[in-house]
């Protein structure tokens, strides 16, 4: 079975969080598990890969994080919620449009 | 579940101790946990569920990348010039408690020492034959216990560098020690509770054994 390389995707999995968090607040587990339901389980996002992007992005000031209780899923503890920015939002738009140039490009040399 | 902590503990174990990576740590674990109890909650056996869980981790190269450590040891570099940050190995940590252990044993011993030197004074008398007269005895048990107690001043000097030197451990050796801190609290308790009642009641002797002098009577020493 053929699976995404990880070298291909790394570009875009700040893309693919903040496509998430557009939709709102998340943490952790919740935005991996959107990922896999979002790409119908063709990719599963590892925690070091999310932690990583959680941090870059954090420290590039494409999204903020706050403390918070996520309710009945989350036995009594409090998570670690990221936010979008709107520098964040800029962010995720040219990303946008720079994969579908990419994949213009790419697709000329693909043979089907 | 413990098994995913282990795991994570030794993913961990050559990490700086850091509060970055702690926070990373707390923050993965938590992730992990997560993804374990939906695991479970869906009906996945245990052991299927740490498999899943620790297989979906990542590696540790693209955690150290993440952590921004690169950044970290780039700082680190530059404290280095101004304070250097010495490394301390587990060995060097276990050779070290132990010798904080023979310090501690030699400066108890004379302290003990030099405190029940009187006692021989008490018992004996002042005077008596030659070196085994109460003053003599007194003396030499002073002697060993001053000894004793520039001994103890002495067997810490090639660990000075700890007290004005900033200096690091890596998590397995926190984690080694907080052990033996943890060990080792009942038996402290213990001690502290023991010198705190032998201070109390060391009036007793002086009752319980009616003396005619005051000089016979033989107190009881605590530490």
């Amino acid at each position: 079975m053929v699976e995404i390389s990880s070298d291909v995707i790394r570009g875009y999995n700040d893309t693919m969080i903040l496509c998430i968090l557009m939709k709102g607040p998340s943490y952790g587990y919740e935005i991996s598990k959107q990922i896999k339901t979002i790409s119908e389980e063709k990719y599963v996002i590892k925690e070091t890969t999310l932690y990583s992007a959680f941090t870059r992005m954090e420290k590039n000031e494409f999204i903020e994080s706050f403390v918070a209780d996520p309710g009945p899923d989350g036995n009594g503890k409090k998570r670690t919620y990221y936010r979008i920015t709107e520098k964040g939002k800029e962010y995720y738009r040219e990303k946008c449009e720079e994969w579908a140039l990419t994949k213009d490009v790419i697709e000329k040399f693909i043979q089907h | 579940m413990e098994t995913i902590k282990n795991y994570l503990e030794s993913m961990f174990a050559s990490m700086p101790n850091t509060p970055e990576v702690r926070k990373a740590k707390a923050e993965l674990l938590q992730m992990m946990e997560d993804k374990y109890n939906e695991l479970i909650s869906e009906g996945t056996s245990e052991n299927a569920a740490v498999g899943t869980v620790i297989s979906e981790f990542g590696n540790l190269d693209e955690l150290a990348e993440s952590l921004g450590l690169t950044k970290e040891v780039e700082v680190a570099r530059g404290m280095e010039t101004e304070m250097p940050r010495r490394f301390i190995s587990l060995d060097e940590a276990k050779a070290y408690l132990s010798n904080r252990n023979k310090k501690a044993l030699f400066r108890a011993l004379g302290i003990l020492l030099c405190i029940i030197s009187v006692s021989f004074v008490i018992i004996l008398g002042p005077k008596g034959v030659e070196v085994l007269s109460g003053v003599g005895l007194m003396i030499l048990s002073i002697a060993i216990g001053i000894g004793f107690l520039v001994y103890s001043g002495f067997t810490d000097h090639e660990w000075t560098f700890i007290g004005h030197e900033y200096c690091s451990i890596d998590m397995n050796t926190a984690a080694y020690v907080k052990e033996k801190q943890r060990s080792f609290e009942p038996i402290r308790a213990l001690c502290v509770s023991l010198g705190i009642v032998l201070c109390i009641v060391c009036w007793t002797p002086n009752i319980l054994i009616p003396s005619d002098t005051s000089l016979l009577a033989p107190g009881s020493c605590s530490l």
